[in-house]
This record gives structure tokens, sequence and C-alpha cells, in this order.
């Protein structure tokens, strides 16, 4: 628990920072939000498609207004996330579907055998299910589509997988119990560390680490979390004490729920967060900055247009008050995150010890 | 052998659009406003369109700093196929409900 602390405090920490130091001119700031989402989205498009996410920047471009801008932007967005081929990513996504689907449909099939309640908590519960799941198929579809990042993400999935398997032990009592001692809880936190390096390293730039990190806790969390219902749905309440005055049906209900929130919720928070912070780091030691993308960069040099990479303000200096504010507030941002985060594995201690 | 699908109805009211004055370059944003189209649905109909060649495109260079407008107009074969549609096809059966505002429709900048 204090590990899921730290590791939320510094994810704030981080995207506060990068908000807080990022420069005047930097297009990923400067431009509104409906420019920021497409691009991103187009981003997505296979190599033989950019231009035509180029086009749809370029009429992005010229419209006013904040309503029709949105309403364009986002069926661009819709248009290009959806937008073939796929290539391998779509038999990859096929797969992590059929997790998902077989997960949900244990579920469903473990709520039934079981004579679990249904009353209006199991609603609420089934449709945050629904929306974890999804969540992470959308997350997988996005990551997959990224160039350079299936590979790494995939084996880094495998590999976080085999950690939390290891960690756990591999039988479905050992699951369901965490019976193996502390040194083995080591293996999840390495395991994102080794990802997110290595997509670092295999890439060469620090987008691709974290990138690879979130693809590798999307198929490790679909996976993992089929393999725990599993679990609940095999074993039961089979060994349970009934001297503990819970019934058969509750013991299953608090294992199926315990499934999702470790494994859809606090394995992907937990992953992502060490694989982003290890990719950071490489990035950091090894000296390797973002190759910076062209402000439009599917034009070739054969198209009509004269393309201007400049972005408007990017060359602006940076006065050096605003700047030395900013780190001001970074620095403290990050005593105040330092501190909420001791703070919280005191308490955490505290209370584990009365 | 592969199978060439028939267009949908706002594939072909898009070429209607285009075919109106065929020697003319369309903005992606004028198209979509004519035909009542969301951009989500006109640009993968724009994607088919040139995918079969029925439909040309070109760059036309921004100011300096923005990034260039891509400009849309009918190929031959295009106009050709426009020309071979049944008098029925060539009128869209249902007009889509219109998602932009007559206003909306000419502010571009």
């Amino acid at each position: 628990m204090p590990l899921m602390f730290i590791v939320v405090v510094g994810i704030a920490v981080a995207l506060i920072r990068r908000r807080l130091l990022a420069a005047p001119g930097d297009p990923r700031w400067s431009r509104d939000t409906p420019a920021r989402l497409l691009g991103w989205a187009v981003g997505l498009l296979a190599a033989q498609r950019e231009q035509w996410g180029q086009a749809m920047i370029g009429e992005l471009d010229r419209l006013d207004g904040r309503a029709r801008r949105w309403r364009f932007a986002l069926g661009c967005v819709a248009a290009a996330v959806a937008m073939p081929p796929w290539g391998p990513a779509a038999a990859v996504l096929a797969v992590l579907m059929a997790l998902a689907a077989s997960a949900g449909g244990l579920v469903l099939y473990t709520q039934v055998h079981y004579r679990l309640g249904t009353d209006g908590w199991t609603v609420a519960a089934a449709v945050i299910l629904v929306l974890l799941l999804v969540g992470n198929l959308v997350a997988g579809s996005v990551l997959l589509r990224r160039p350079g990042v299936a590979g790494p993400g995939l084996i880094g999935g495998l590999l976080v997988a085999a950690a939390w398997l290891a960690a756990s032990g591999f039988t479905f009592n050992q699951w369901l119990n965490s019976v193996r001692s502390n040194g083995w809880l080591l293996l999840p936190i390495l395991a994102p560390i080794v990802v997110g390096v290595g997509g670092t390293l295999w890439g060469g730039s620090a987008a691709v680490g974290r990138r690879a990190a979130r693809l590798a806790t999307v198929t490790a969390a679909l996976g993992i979390y089929l393999y725990g219902v599993l679990a609940v749905a095999v074993t039961g309440a089979t060994g349970h004490d009934p001297s503990d005055s819970w019934t058969p049906a509750q013991v299953v209900g608090d294992n199926l729920g315990n499934q999702a929130v470790f494994y859809l919720m606090a394995l992907p928070l937990m992953t992502a967060g060490i694989g982003w912070a290890a990719a950071a780091a490489t990035d950091r030691v090894r000296g390797v900055r973002p190759v910076p993308a062209p402000a439009y960069p599917g034009l070739s040099t054969s198209d009509p247009g004269p393309v201007s990479t400049a972005e408007p303000g990017a060359a602006q200096a940076v006065p050096a008050a605003a700047t030395g504010q900013r780190r001001t507030w970074y620095v403290l941002l990050l005593c105040a995150g330092l501190a909420t985060t001791a703070f919280l594995v005191l308490l955490a201690f505290a209370s584990s010890r009365s | 052998m592969r199978r060439t699908r028939a267009l949908s109805a706002q594939a072909v009211s898009v070429l209607r659009a285009l075919a109106g004055e065929p020697s003319r370059w369309r903005y992606g944003y004028d198209l979509a406003a004519e035909v009542h189209l969301k951009s989500g649905s006109l640009y993968p109909i724009l994607v088919r369109l040139a995918d079969r060649g029925l439909l040309e495109a070109t760059w036309e260079p921004g100011p300096p700093g923005r990034p260039p407008r891509h400009l849309y107009r009918l190929t031959g074969p295009g106009r050709e196929y426009v020309a071979a549609l049944p008098a029925a096809a060539r009128t869209v059966r249902r007009a889509p409900r219109p998602t932009l505002r007559p206003s909306e429709a000419s502010s571009c900048r």
C-alpha cells in the first residue's frame, strides 16, 4: 500500500512538472486542446495514411470557434483512431479482446454459479468492471499502433505477468491467499523497471519506453485478471474457515472484487508509474533526447506546399524571470509531494501496527 | 480476386458535390458542410474515393508557421463514375441530419 501512495504522488508530481517546466512556445501546450488531441490521434495513423492526418490538421487550423473546432477535431479523432490499415496490431488487439471477453464471461459465470448477490452495488461494480476492461482495450489499441512500441510492450507484458505470477505463487490457492514471502514482492517492482529501461534503449527515446511500459501494463493486467478470475471460479470458497462468520458467497464475492481492484487498478497504476519513471531515468542517464517532431510531420518534401516546421511562438525567448518562477513552483510542488508521500507512508505503517 | 464494394450514399453525395464544379479544388470542411457530413465520416470517404482513383488531392501552402491545407477534386475516372451513375443514385435518398449551422459553413478563416 505505501508503494501505491508513492506511485500516485509521483505520477501527479511528474504530470504537473511537465506542464510547469514547458517552454511557452512548446507546441504541446501552445495549441488548444482540440489541436493537441488531433495531433495525438494523427500519430496513430499508418504511414501510408499520414497525409490524411495532416489534411485534418490543416483543416482544423483554419476553423474558428471553440465548439466548431471541438466538433471537427472529435470527428477526425474518431476517424483516425479507426482508420485502417491496422496491420499486425489488429491480431494482437483481437487477442486482448478475447482476454477481456473471457474474463468478463468468467465473472458472469462465477456470479451465477455461486449465487452472488445482485443488489445495486453489484450493478455498480459491473459497470466499473466493464469500463476498466474497455479502457484497457482502448489504451491497448492506441499503444499497439504507435511505432516501435508493440515489440517491447508485448514482451514487457509477458515479463510483468510472469513477475506477478512468480510473486504470488503459481497455484490458484497461493494466488488467492498470497502465501509467498516478501522478497518475491520485489519482482513486480523490478519488472516494470526492466520494461521502462528496455523500451527506452530499444526505441531510443523515453517516449517509446513510457509507451512500452503502458502497453506492458495493459497486456499484463488483462492476462493476470483473467488468471485471477479463473482462480476464483475454480476454487470458489474452498479452504474457507466457516468460523469467521463469512458465507461462501461472501468469500467468493470478496475474492472476485479483489481481482479487479488489484489487477485492473493497482497493477496498471504501479506498473505504468514505475515504468514511466524508469524510462525517464534512463533517458536522463543516457542523455537520449526525443527527436523533436516537425510541426507537420506527414508531408513529404515533394508536396506542393512549402511546409514550415516552425511553430508560432516557438522561437520566442523564454523570459528568465518566468522560467525561474516556474522552477520555484516546481520545487515547492516537489517538496509538497515528498512530504505527502512520507506522511502517507508513516500513516500506513502506523495503521498496520495498531 | 478483390471485390469492389458499392459506394455508400454518403460517398455518392460527396462525388456529386465535387462533380458540381469538376475542375475546382475543394476544401474538406466546405465539402463536409455542403453534404452535411461530420468530419469523422467525411475523411474515411475521401480516403476510399482516393484509393479508388476517383479523387485527387493537392496541398495549398499555408501562411508561414501554419500547416498547408488539403484540396480535392474529381479525377477523370471520378467524373466518368458520376456520369455513369443511374439517375436515382445521383440523388441522395435521405439527406443526413445537418451537423453544421448555416452560419458556420462559410466562416472558415
